[in-house]
């Protein structure tokens, strides 16, 4: 199945919802309605097989009306075909897809942890890379590179630690 | 000693203590492993056959209560510096510390909101060795200097 | 009195000092007596912000921080991000340079599957393996040191072609590599293969299916000793891989020794790329890219025309501006795919660089593998799911 397949097929379940577009040799499925989101992702693994999930990336667009825009990246390997499903929002706010592919877990907790993307319905939706006494988010446009003040926030392990540069 | 040295039977030296003991803590320095990144596959390197650390009497411990050398190879994060100090701590003295990299020494190219710009914030260190990573042939030049410098120590007064 | 029906399960904690973690990974394991209940991998002790330090530096910039992320092969990470940046201009690489990718890349890979073979070994308990690995691991670091004059970071592969040519010296000694290299497997199969500890200890430990293996997204070996047939560099071919003759190896049962076959398999496979890409590569001819947009001038051209001393000067300090869009590029890294998502606003500098660490994703599927064994067979595990810190937290 090529993507110009693949596009006839989806639009043929989704009518009106999907924009799908190739950049730079990458093929995009642009989400328009939010709500069918997962449905789909749902079809992509169900009807396409496209059963082997490769990321979740998370972009903070601060100037734009919809802040906040996931790409799932998704494989194919019976039609050696790759996509990208993209969906976006005014909040930071997602459905998860851990009960889609259970590999999306760590992926998701990633984006959480630095982008501050909550996954609704995660079932474990906690800081993975930073310490839990980190404030904000590090890959957001407005955090600043060297804020290095949260250092002193905490002393976890009651070692009288002070950090001066 | 040329005063006494006629004075003894044959096989006697005179030496003092301090010297002693400083040759037998030269000749095994015990360092804990603690890689913790690039800068640790190269002392990897240097403990594997082609440089081979062993034949300096060095051999890694896993456990720091087994160790007197630290070897801080690669990047200090926040959220690692306390395990640092505390494997620090955990350790017996005499004790000494070789900052390996660039990253350990100064942070290096990593001047970000979650690197500690050298590990001289957590624990004191001896020796720095620059690089990125450093040549095991720098591991060596440390650790010949850290053998120098415990020839200096005064065990007894101390 | 013991009462054998009682069970509790207690929280044991390994890591992240610990020798067999491979760097600073920790895992909170609940066990029951010893059998492994939940595993959970604690990560970012060495979270450094590759990402958002890539925001803030220019394309070229960003190579040297690629280095460090699979420090156990620098060069297909340069590989990777360089390909992703490349897919933005549709870059003409010269063919001599495509064939000093493909040595460098495959090199890399020999790398860093010695140091698995050493490490996985070392913490099964067989130490032989790890000096004879490492022998053969010095004699590839010795060739990057004569190629590009640096051990490991080298940052030799560029955006365009790769940095300089390679003295003579290196295909005479790469040459003399490939020859005796097959045997040197050889030897580490006599060690392990067929050793009755090795095989207690791995055989039927921390199996997965085919379809967990893409459910969880792990890649690269993970995959393919689970029974599927995946490889990005026929499946999704980059660079010229389609010009040479190897076979992937593929494995069915899913677990550990599965996993250590595959890799040894790789191993071979790797040194027919790279006799085959000694055979074929030109014997001159330039190795970066003449396209204005991406190339340094050359230096004859900057000492004798203002115009290119401009160009190289605006380059180096400013950076060149790539084209807005997003664009992936994804290769197969010796522990899996790794791959480059870039977004660009046609700036100098990449809007949003997300890197699909392999070893990341493959942890993942840590638990799945992990629960129901025994403890001390988790290191096992960890060695064999090839994680590398510096890849995991970025």
């Amino acid at each position: 199945m090529t993507f110009e397949q693949l596009t006839a097929k989806l639009e043929a379940l989704f009518p009106e919802k999907l924009n799908c577009y190739t950049e730079f040799k990458c093929n995009f499925i642009k989400v328009k309605d939010a709500a069918a989101y997962k449905a789909v992702l749902t079809a992509l693994r169900d009807e396409a097989s496209f059963k082997y999930i490769v990321d979740v990336v998370a972009v903070h667009w601060p100037k734009k009306r919809e802040k906040f825009e996931l790409t799932i990246n998704l494989f194919s390997i019976q039609n050696k075909l790759r996509v990208f499903v993209k969906v976006a929002g005014e909040d930071n706010k997602f459905p998860t897809i851990t009960d889609i592919w259970a590999g999306a877990n760590l992926m998701e907790r990633e984006q959480y942890d630095l982008m501050g993307i909550v996954f609704e319905g995660h079932p474990n939706l906690k800081r993975v890379l930073l310490p839990e006494f980190f404030e904000g988010h590090p890959l957001r446009k407005d955090f600043p590179l060297k804020e290095r003040s949260w250092f002193n926030n905490a002393d976890e392990q009651g070692l009288g630690l002070k950090f001066s540069r | 000693m040329g005063l006494i040295d006629r004075k003894l039977p044959d096989n006697v030296l005179t030496t003092t203590v301090d010297s002693v003991i400083n040759y037998c803590r030269k000749g095994s320095i015990w360092p804990v492993t603690f890689g913790l990144a690039c800068c640790a596959i190269e002392m990897m390197a240097c403990g594997a056959a082609k440089y081979d650390l062993d034949r300096m009497g060095i051999i890694f411990r896993a456990t720091p209560r087994q160790s007197d050398l630290m070897l801080v190879a690669g990047t200090v994060t926040r959220k690692m510096a306390p395990v640092v100090r505390k494997v620090y701590l955990q350790m017996p003295e005499p004790k000494w510390v070789i900052a390996i990299g660039s990253c350990a020494t100064s942070g290096g190219i990593y001047n970000t909101y979650s690197t500690v710009q050298g590990v001289d914030e957590v624990i004191p260190v001896d020796f720095y060795v620059p690089g990125c990573p450093p040549r095991p042939e720098a591991f060596f030049d440390a650790i010949t200097a850290l053998q120098k410098k415990i020839m200096t120590e005064k065990v007894v007064r101390k | 009195m013991i009462n054998n029906n009682i069970s509790e399960v207690i929280t044991v904690n390994m890591g992240p000092q610990h020798p067999s973690t491979h760097g600073v990974l920790r895992l909170v394991v609940d066990i029951d007596g010893e059998t492994i209940v939940n595993v959970e991998p604690d990560v970012g002790f060495l979270h450094r912000g590759t990402e958002k330090l890539a925001e803030n530096r220019t394309y070229h910039q960003v190579i040297p921080l690629t280095d460090r992320l699979d420090y156990l092969s620098p060069l297909s990470n340069n590989l990777a991000y360089c390909l992703a940046v490349e897919k933005f201009f549709d870059v003409k690489i010269p063919e001599r340079a495509e064939y000093l990718r493909v040595i460098l890349a495959e090199m890399s890979r020999v790398a860093s599957h010695l140091v698995w073979i050493a490490t996985h070994a070392l913490d099964i308990g067989a130490m032989t393996v790890f000096l004879y690995a490492f022998r053969e691991r010095e004699d590839i670091l010795d060739m990057f040191e004569v190629g590009t004059g640096q051990r490991m970071t080298s940052s030799w592969i560029r955006i365009g072609g790769i940095r300089a040519d390679m003295p003579e010296d290196f295909f005479v000694r790469l040459k003399s590599f490939t020859d005796k290299f097959d045997s040197c497997v050889d030897l580490y199969e006599n060690l392990l293969t067929n050793n009755r500890i090795w095989k207690m200890r791995t055989i039927g430990i921390g199996h997965l299916s085919a379809e967990d293996v893409q459910v969880y997204g792990t890649s690269g070996p993970l995959m393919r000793g689970s029974g599927v047939d995946f490889d990005l560099r026929r499946d999704e071919p980059y660079g010229i891989y389609d010009r040479f003759k190897w076979e992937i190896p593929v494995e069915e049962a899913g677990d550990t020794y599965a996993r250590y076959k595959v890799r040894m398999k790789e191993l071979r496979e790797s040194n027919k790329i790279l006799q085959q890409a000694l055979e074929q590569i030109p014997a001159t001819g330039e190795v970066m890219t003449d396209d204005p947009r991406v190339a340094l001038p050359s230096h004859e051209d900057v000492y004798e025309r203002m115009e290119a001393l401009i160009r190289r000067f605006y380059i180096v300090s400013k950076g060149f501006k790539a084209p807005k869009g997003e664009t992936y590029q994804g290769i197969e890294a010796p522990k899996g795919e790794l791959g480059f998502y870039l977004v660009s606003e046609g700036e100098e500098r990449p809007y949003r660089m997300k890197i699909r660490a392999p070893s990341y994703v493959n942890l993942g599927a840590l638990n799945k593998m992990a629960a129901g064994h025994m403890l001390a067979d988790l290191v096992a595990i960890v060695g064999t799911n090839d994680v590398v810190l510096g890849e995991i937290d970025r």
